[in-house]
Parts: structure tokens; sequence; C-alpha cells
């Protein structure tokens, strides 16, 4: 949606560049260059529009009609606006529960993720210490093993703490993330040592440089991060359908699947499962319109000229 | 009330790379010592052991009557102005200059008083609530300063603070750091400053005293003038001073009472002045020194020995004086004129110039070190 948005808004842009460089500078109407960018925005539209359809023919079908959705040929559009799917979706199965059961975990599970990888990046960048490098290359390493590798032995972890089927094991569970560590490693990295020098002799403790000095330059990093690290988590499907069984703990995802399941395999009811799909990836959508305009404003000076 | 005291600092780096070697270096309180050398010759790396930034490897570092070597950098009353200002990026300079107050737990009212009264100071009341990607560079350096000086440190460290500025802005700069330090002292609160450069300019103007060090060694502690006038070996004399002192291999030969410098086929009688205050009795192998300045024009009149006829291959003018540049012996030397000569001096042309003796340095060919008694 944001993309095809930003490709209009970027096409008609052009359009007013074009205009104004004609009347003022008296170059030729059409240079070479702008059609570079018309056929680079083109392409760009091209791929924006090929991302979007999935949801937009997810939306689309909730609210057609079943028999619609598998019409022959295929309309984008339904005939009638049936917005009552929706209603009679948020009717058949607790969906608000599950979606607050998701953006719970999720919301848990970033903070956390986000709290350990600076801990971690912050330590790997500033310190010194024995094995530093052995240790960072462990964990990369177990970055190469397969989730479902961990599985067994996550869910025998999980067992021995009573954490099964809660939450809390869920988040617990996910609490690192190793792309976290590397990820803001990287990104530490850029920021001038003088200034962590700079804080230490203004008397700031590590604690305090990291949330003070460090966090607050690397707010589109941890953006980027927070956003990546909830969507997984909010959307994540295969661990928690394990870890969870009491029906009123689902996420959405395994939500969606146990309506699923329960209406049998005759009856599927296409519109329903997309309106559900559609009232679950809106608090998704919200949330990366609130945090896009950060992540694109946070490439900012760092004040240090070299 | 804080004097630095160095003794025997060593520096070795983890790579193995033994920057600092022993180092014995006493700053008075309340003093401005300027350490200045040549790049890597671990002028940086000395000051940031001084700072608590860099471990030190051996020896004793003390501030004040405290042994210092192993606290923090926070507890050892000192404020560092970087080269590149290290401004907090995300605060405004009025929250940069309050950090360090804040973590050490000032009352607000207090805080405000002292950022208030620096940045009357340093001029930059109008720029407390911007951002440092607002400022230009000599503002953001002013701020850095500020942020500085609110700490009330008992030592200040520069580490080429000025090198980012432009010409103009150096000059202004460095005058306002002068001012800074006339200012502190006349207001008791003796603040002593260690400052880097690689500026001799800038050591020259700011110094008390000077340090001048390569590649991790003291070459030669003293004030400007002496620095300039007595430069205990051939690496100082080289280094202090622009345009650089000729150097020139040449032999210093006694005969009978009298003491004699050869060079190529010339041989000058040595004045008495420099006779008394030589510190060896026996010919030897030397480098003579001479400053630009002390090759002149030959005066018509008299003409004595120790003027030579040369082609000048460069002139540089400057406006208030000029550069001349020639070879002679195989090696290119240079001679600087005030503007009397301006008009008479054209490139290819022939001079003839003459080499003032009383004001020549002689160093040892093997220690380099300088075979003359400074006279202070
Ligand atoms: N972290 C380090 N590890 C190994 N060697 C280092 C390190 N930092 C500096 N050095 C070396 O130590 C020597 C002194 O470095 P230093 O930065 O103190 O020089 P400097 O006098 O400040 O030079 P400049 O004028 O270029 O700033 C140099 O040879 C440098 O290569
Ligand atoms: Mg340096």
């Amino acid at each position: 949606m944001g993309l095809l948005l930003k490709g209009i808004l970027v096409t008609t842009s052009i359009q007013a560049n074009t205009q104004q460089v004609h009347l003022s500078h008296k170059t030729p109407w059409l240079t070479l260059k702008h059609v570079q960018q018309a056929a680079k925005y083109l392409f760009l539209s091209a791929c924006g529009l090929f991302m979007v359809f999935p949801f937009l023919w997810m939306f689309f079908g909730s609210l057609k009609t079943n028999d619609e959705i598998f019409s022959n040929p295929l309309e984008l559009l339904p005939q009638h606006f049936h917005w009552y799917n929706f209603v009679e979706t948020m009717q058949s199965a607790p969906f608000g529960l599950y979606i607050f059961n998701s953006f719970e975990v999720a919301l848990f599970t970033t903070l956390l993720v986000l709290a350990n990888s600076s801990l971690f990046a912050y330590a790997l960048t500033r310190f010194t210490f024995r094995g530093k490098t052995a240790m960072f290359s462990l964990v990369m390493a177990s970055y190469m093993l397969p989730a479902a590798v961990t599985y067994v032995p996550s869910y025998i972890v999980l067992a021995k703490l009573g954490l099964l089927d809660t939450h809390a094991g869920l988040i617990l569970s996910n609490a690192a993330s190793v792309f976290g560590v590397f990820y803001l490693r990287q990104v530490f990295l850029k920021i001038h040592p003088s200034l962590i020098e700079a804080a230490r002799i203004d008397g700031a403790s590590e604690l305090k440089i990291l949330w003070a000095i460090v966090l607050p330059q690397c707010k589109a990093a941890l953006t980027t991060l927070g956003l990546i690290t909830f969507i997984t988590n909010y959307n994540s499907y295969m661990w928690p359908s394990l870890v969870i069984n009491t029906a009123d703990k689902n996420l959405i995802a395994t939500g969606i699947r146990q309506f699923f399941i329960a209406q049998g395999n005759y009856g599927l009811n296409w519109s329903h499962i997309m309106a559900a799909s559609t009232i679950a990836v809106v608090p998704l959508l919200i949330l990366f319109m609130i945090s896009q305009k950060i992540i694109l404003s946070g490439i900012a000076d760092n004040g240090i000229k070299e | 009330m804080a004097a630095v005291t160095l003794n025997q600092i060593e520096k070795t780096y983890p790579n193995g790379f033994q920057a600092v070697h022993g180092i014995d270096l006493h700053v008075q309180d309340g003093e401005f010592m300027v350490l200045v050398g040549p790049s890597g010759c671990a002028k940086s790396t000395t000051l940031r052991m001084i700072a608590g930034l860099e471990d030190i490897s051996s020896g004793k570092l003390s501030i004040g009557d405290k042994q210092v070597n192993h606290l923090p950098p926070k507890d050892r009353g000192i404020a560092m102005v970087f080269q590149n200002y290290a401004l907090y990026p995300h605060m405004s300079a009025y929250e940069n200059m309050a950090f360090g107050l804040k973590q050490l737990k000032l009352p607000k009212e207090e805080i405000q008083a002292r950022i208030d009264q620096a940045a009357q100071s340093l001029e930059i009341t109008n720029l407390l609530q911007q951002k440092p990607n607002e400022m230009s560079g000599g503002q953001r350096q002013r701020v850095a300063l500020g942020r500085a000086i609110v700490r009330k440190p008992d030592v200040f460290l520069f580490d080429e603070p000025l090198s980012n500025l432009d010409a103009k802005l150096r000059v202004s700069t460095r005058i306002g750091i002068a001012k800074l330090h006339q200012d502190l002292k006349a207001s008791g609160q003796q603040a002593t400053m260690i400052y880097v450069t690689h500026d001799q300019v800038e050591a020259m103007t700011l110094g008390d005293r000077i340090c001048v060090l390569n590649a991790g060694k003291i070459m030669q502690v003293d004030k400007p003038m002496h620095l300039y006038h007595y430069p205990a070996n051939k690496f100082v004399a080289g280094f202090i001073g622009s345009p650089a002192m000729n150097l020139a291999k040449a032999m210093l030969e006694r005969k009978d009472q009298h003491w004699f410098i050869t060079i190529g086929s010339l041989s000058w009688r040595l004045p008495d002045v420099l006779t008394t205050r030589l510190t060896v009795d026996s010919s030897q192998p030397v480098w003579l020194g001479i400053r630009p300045e002390h090759i002149r024009q030959a005066k018509t009149e008299a003409r004595h020995d120790n003027t030579i006829d040369v082609v000048i291959s460069v002139v540089e003018s400057m406006g208030n004086e000029q550069y001349l540049y020639f070879e002679w012996l195989g090696q290119e030397w240079i001679s600087r004129m005030g503007l009397e000569g301006l008009e008479h001096i054209q490139i290819n042309s022939s001079q003839a110039l003459t080499f003032d003796l009383t004001n020549i340095h002689l160093f040892d060919q093997d220690t380099e070190q300088s075979l003359l008694r400074p006279t202070f």
C-alpha cells in the first residue's frame, strides 16, 4: 500500500520537476535524464504493484462472497462490498483476543530483544575483553542453525522451567536475536569513539552512555530492528503452535489456523479467512506507518567532522 | 591545585607496538604546556594516557598529589577538547554542556549558571538551543570548549582542537584559548592546560613551555623562545621555526686558540660569543645549522669571507618578507629577507649572501645533540 502511494507521489513529483526545469532553464522538454528517471520510477512502481497485489487480493477477497473469490475470469473488485463479512468473522472466533495475545507477545519479545542486543553489541564494540572474537564467532555460528533444530531442546528447556503453554515462555524463548546483535554491532561501530570517550570523561557510566549517547543516535536502526522483530513474532506460527495448547492463549496465526480447521475441509469460508487475515494485518500496517517516519528521518548528521 | 607529572611513562599497544618510550614531564600547576611533534610521534597517545582513555603500560602518572594511573577519566579532574569536537549530535549545545554536570548531580540552578557564564564568555549564548549539525565548525568548537569549561577541571586537555578550522578561525580561536587560560588564572582557578598540536605557530604562541616529541621520546622541553634560539638537538632545530633551519654537514676545527667551521672549501672563524659556549674542546665533524633569517644579503662595502655568491632558484613572496631558495654545496638553502630587498631579487639572479656566524647552531653528527651551551 505504502509503496503504491509512494510510486504515485513520486511520479507526480517528477512531472512537477520536469515542468519547473522546462520553465526556468529553457532546457529541452524531454532530456535523456528525464526518460531515464521516468523509466526508473515506472519500474519501481511496477515492483510496488507486484508486492502490494497479494495484500489487495486479500483485502478485496474479504469483501467478496465465497463464490466470487473463485469466479472465472478472476475479478479484483467484488460486485458488492460485503462489509458485513468482517462482523461475521469477528463473531465467529475470538480474533480480538488472538490479536491482543500476538501483540502482547511480540511487544515484550521486541523490547527484550532490543535491550539485550544493545547491551551485547555495546560490549562487543566498546570493550576489549578476553575471548571477545571467539564469543562473537560463536554467536554468529548459532545463526547458521536452522530454527527447526532448536525446537526440541527449546521445548525441553521450557518444559523444565514450567513455561509451556504460557506467553512468558514464548517471549523468553525468542528474547535473544543473533541478527539483532549483528545488526546493532555494525551500527554501533559507526559511532565515533570520541563520543564515547567524551561521555566517559563527562562521568557517565557505561550503561548511561549506551542509553543517553549511543541509542538516541541509532533510533532508525532500533526502529528497524524492532519492527522486524515485532512482525516476525506477531506472525509467528510454528513455534507458538507447539508451545501453546490452550485456545485462549493462541496467537493470531494459530488462531486463524484453528478457525480454518474448525470449519472442516469442505465448508471453507474463504472470505472470512481473508477478513480475519486482514484484521490481523491492520495493527502491523499502523505500526509500520508510525515507524516509517523514524526510519527515514533517522539518518542524521552525527556531529563529527572527519 | 593540579600539577601533572609523568614519570617514566611508557605505552605499548596491544599489537606490540611501543608508542611511548619513557617520558618524564612535569607540568606545573596553572602552566600551559604544549606537546608538539610530527605526525605519529605519540602526542595523542600521551594525552590520552593523561586523560585515562588509554592504559599506561608502565610508569607513574600523578595529577595534583595523587597517583592516577588507575583512576577512571571522570575521577582525574580533567576535561578534554577533541579534534573532531565530539559533541553529542542528538543534544542541543546546552544539553551537551549540561550532560557532564548532570552526571555530577549538580543542582539545576548551578548547571544553568555555569553554562550561562561559559556561553557568555564564548559568545555562544544564542546557539544554546541548536544542535551540532546546525552549527559551523567554529561554533561547534566553542561549544566543545564550553563543555570543558563548565566542568571546572583542574586540567584541560586539548587534542589538536583547531586543526579542523579554517586559517582565520584558527587564529581567533587560538587567541580565545590563550585568553581563557589567562582569565581562569585571573579568576583564581589555576587551570593547567596540556595542548597537543602539530602546528608550531600554535605551539609557539600558546605555550608557557613546549614539549617537543619525536617517535615517542621527549626531544626538549623549554620556553618557546629558548626552544627557538637554543635548540638542544638537531631534531628540535629542524622542527621549530618556519621556514625550517638550514642544516648541513661541516667540520668544527680547533687551531690553537681559535675555532673554525669548515664547510665546502670555505673555512670561517667562529666569533668569540660562540666559542665561549662550546661544550667540546677538540675538532670534530658537526651539523651546521643556520636559520633562514640569518642568511642575509651582503652589504657591498663590507665583503667578508663568510659571504657566498649564489644563484636564486625560487623566490616566495609573503608580502612582508620573502623566501629565497638557492643551491649550494649540493643541497637547497633558504634565506629569509625583509621588505628592503623586494624589488631587486629575481629568479636566476646572482646574489651575494652573508652567513651571520654569531647565530649559527652546531650539533654533534652522531648524537645530534647541540654543542653550544645555552645562555640565559
Ligand atoms: N590503537 C593503536 N594500536 C596500535 N598502534 C597505535 C594505536 N594508536 C596509535 N598507534 C600508533 O602509535 C603511534 C602514535 O600515535 P598517536 O596517535 O599518538 O600519534 P600523534 O602524535 O597523535 O599523531 P597525529 O599528529 O597524526 O595525531 C603511531 O605510530 C600510531 O600508529
Ligand atoms: Mg593525534
